[in-house]
């Protein structure tokens, strides 16, 4: 084990993947900056700072994946994919398919998501519900550096299009750029086991809908992933004190999705709350509600999930993101 | 980056390009609703390799739009230089769409509204323009902008980036070593091109105006400015004290 930043332990996971894989090679705007270690050891060939021409890039990437390469393709943030939907809905996720299943499209999009740093409703959405959605698309979201390590690995190794969130209160050096700008007068709330902490040596890869339990209990199952697992886990702690046990549980890819470790935890609980930073609505609240049912459970169900755009002032932001009291207060009302 | 107002009809976007489409739409409008009225985009030099802007100066042509495109070059986007990502020249590339195109020196205020002058007198009459800016690049991209902090804050920069980098030059496998060291000039460059651009620009353009005016008519001019602000807030915060106590 060493003990890695979330930023680190990505790096490692590339790192380790592009000695071993000449294929893989990265691009998106500034990666001679962002991903400065890389470029130098891999060189301007393997790492290519990209114009801001996302539609043509991204699409560049199924092209080239189809081709024969692995690129990780950055997309600075995942709102920003909007400019360049079409790669990702009619491209990638079709090719495989269409081709009977003879053609498949081995790339990663690398993409910066989620908020709590004052950024606001163009620059901290999440999106995974929306994308999950899409078939023929795996959507990755690491809430810790093991995961961050072992989920990357898996995307490099994936012979399908995966979507690779990383969440800005995670990775430092997003939100060294975006939030604290450098200022000593700012404070996030970072959950720290999620920013650094302990990574297998060598990398171990973390399969693909696979759900990790972060800690067990009876009367309540709550599901999450990225920041909301660390805002779960302390609103656990703190039901516990008040005499409630709930699980956590990790589910760490959106798609595929662990339904069956949610549906064996919930059958034991008898209610579910989910805790989702992306949106509300049409989002992956209401599919996990639609898998508990589709598994005959009834559980008693809540959702504490991003319900409208997200606002600038940090009060209003944290407010609207899932933050511990309403994870407490809806787990409180839910089993009242 | 989230500025509206719906009375002067002014918008902003956080996302690259967006103000291309945007301008287009508003002068539709205008061409609709209000005869004689135009509408002008502004945007970076980065801005113009964005898909959805290249297509709004077609379609603002092809549609005869009253508008104008105001790019503000200033060599850079966040921490990538202009010319290492983009192909031809932008005031040529703007051309080749048929538009009337002017450049002019961002700085120089006098030549930036006359060009304005002339680039506004043909967007309204359907004949859409572009004025290409060059400007200097003030303070980095943002304030964590990690460029600026080896400028700011060298000794504390450099010694969180400086272990990666050597590191990475010496680990293998990975690229020859030829490619790796122009990975890292590549880096120094870009740092090097910054820090002289930060140290020319910062001869902030106000202060030298200031030098070639007499003192009296600056002081005089500088109180009725302060004057100005000042009533200018009162009457903000009056206001806003009033739309308050609407609220309760
Ligand atoms: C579609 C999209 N891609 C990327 C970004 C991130 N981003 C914000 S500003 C910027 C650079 C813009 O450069 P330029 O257009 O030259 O404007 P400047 O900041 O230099 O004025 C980038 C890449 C974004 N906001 N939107
Ligand atoms: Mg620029």
């Amino acid at each position: 084990m060493a003990v890695m930043s979330f930023t680190d332990a990505i790096e490692a996971a590339l790192r380790q993947a592009m000695a071993a894989d000449p294929r893989i090679i990265i691009f998106g705007e500034d990666v001679h900056m962002l991903r400065r270690n890389l470029y130098v050891q891999f060189g301007p060939g393997r790492v290519k700072p990209a114009p801001i021409s996302e539609s043509a890039f991204l699409g560049a990437a199924v092209g080239a994946a189809m081709a024969g390469l692995k690129p990780v393709v950055e997309i600075m943030m995942i709102d920003f994919l909007g400019v360049a939907f079409d790669a990702i809905l009619n491209q990638a996720s079709k090719v495989e398919s269409f081709s009977g299943g003879k053609w498949r499209v081995p790339m990663v999009v690398r993409s910066a998501c989620g908020g709590g740093y004052g950024d606001a409703g163009q620059h901290e959405q999440n999106l995974w519900g929306m994308l999950a959605g899409i078939p023929g698309l795996a959507v990755a979201v690491p809430s810790n550096p093991a995961d961050a390590a072992g989920l990357m690995l898996t995307s490099l190794e994936s012979p399908n299009p995966v979507i690779y969130l990383e969440h800005k209160l995670l990775a430092d050096y997003w939100l060294e750029y975006l939030g604290r700008g450098n200022r000593t007068t700012v404070e996030f709330d970072v959950p720290a086991e999620g920013a650094a902490g302990e990574v297998p040596e060598p990398l171990a890869a973390v399969p693909f809908g696979q759900a990790r339990l972060v800690c067990q209990g009876h009367d309540l199952t709550i599901a999450t992933l990225g920041v909301g697992v660390h805002r779960s886990a302390e609103a656990a702690g703190l039901l516990n004190v008040q005499g409630i046990s709930a699980a956590v549980i990790d589910l760490r890819t959106v798609s595929p999705l662990d339904r069956d470790t949610v549906v064996r935890e919930v059958s034991a609980s008898g209610a579910l709350l989910v805790v989702d930073e992306d949106y509300r609505d049409f989002g992956l609240s209401g599919e996990l509600a639609a898998c508990m049912l589709e598994a005959g459970l009834k559980p008693r169900f809540a959702r504490v999930a991003t319900e409208g755009v997200i606002p600038y002032a940090r009060h209003l932001e944290d407010a609207a993101l899932p933050n511990v009291e309403r994870i407490q207060e809806a787990a409180l009302k839910m089993l009242s | 980056m989230h500025m509206f107002s719906r009375e002067h009809l002014a918008a902003s976007s956080g996302i690259v390009g967006a103000a291309g489409p945007l301008a287009a739409g508003f002068a539709l409008a205008a061409q609709h609703l209000r005869a004689g009225h135009i509408a002008v985009a502004f945007f970076g030099e980065g801005a113009m390799n964005q898909g959805m802007l290249m297509e709004s100066l077609n379609l603002a042509v092809a549609w005869g739009l009253p508008v104008v495109f105001v790019c503000k070059d200033n060599g850079w986007e966040i921490t990538t230089r202009a010319g290492w990502v983009t192909g031809g020249g932008i005031a040529k590339r703007a051309r080749s769409f048929g538009m009337c195109v002017e450049h002019v020196r961002g700085t120089d205020v006098v030549a930036v509204w006359k060009a304005a002058e002339r680039l506004t007198a043909q967007a309204r009459k359907g004949r859409p323009a572009f004025l290409h800016a060059r400007c200097p690049h003030h303070e980095g991209h943002f304030l964590g902008d990690p460029m600026l902090l080896v400028l700011h804050k060298p000794v504390q920069q450099l010694t969180q980036m400086m272990p990666g980098l050597v590191k990475s030059y010496l680990c293998h496998p990975g690229a020859s070593l030829v490619a790796r060291t122009r990975s890292m000039s590549n880096i120094v460059k870009a740092l090097a091109i910054m820090g002289t651009g930060h140290w020319l620009t910062n001869q902030d353009p106000l202060c030298l105006a200031r030098c070639g005016l007499d003192s009296e008519f600056l002081e005089r001019t500088e109180k009725e400015v302060r004057e100005e602000m000042e009533r200018a807030r009162t009457e903000a915060l009056e206001d806003w004290r009033k739309e308050r106590a609407t609220w309760q």
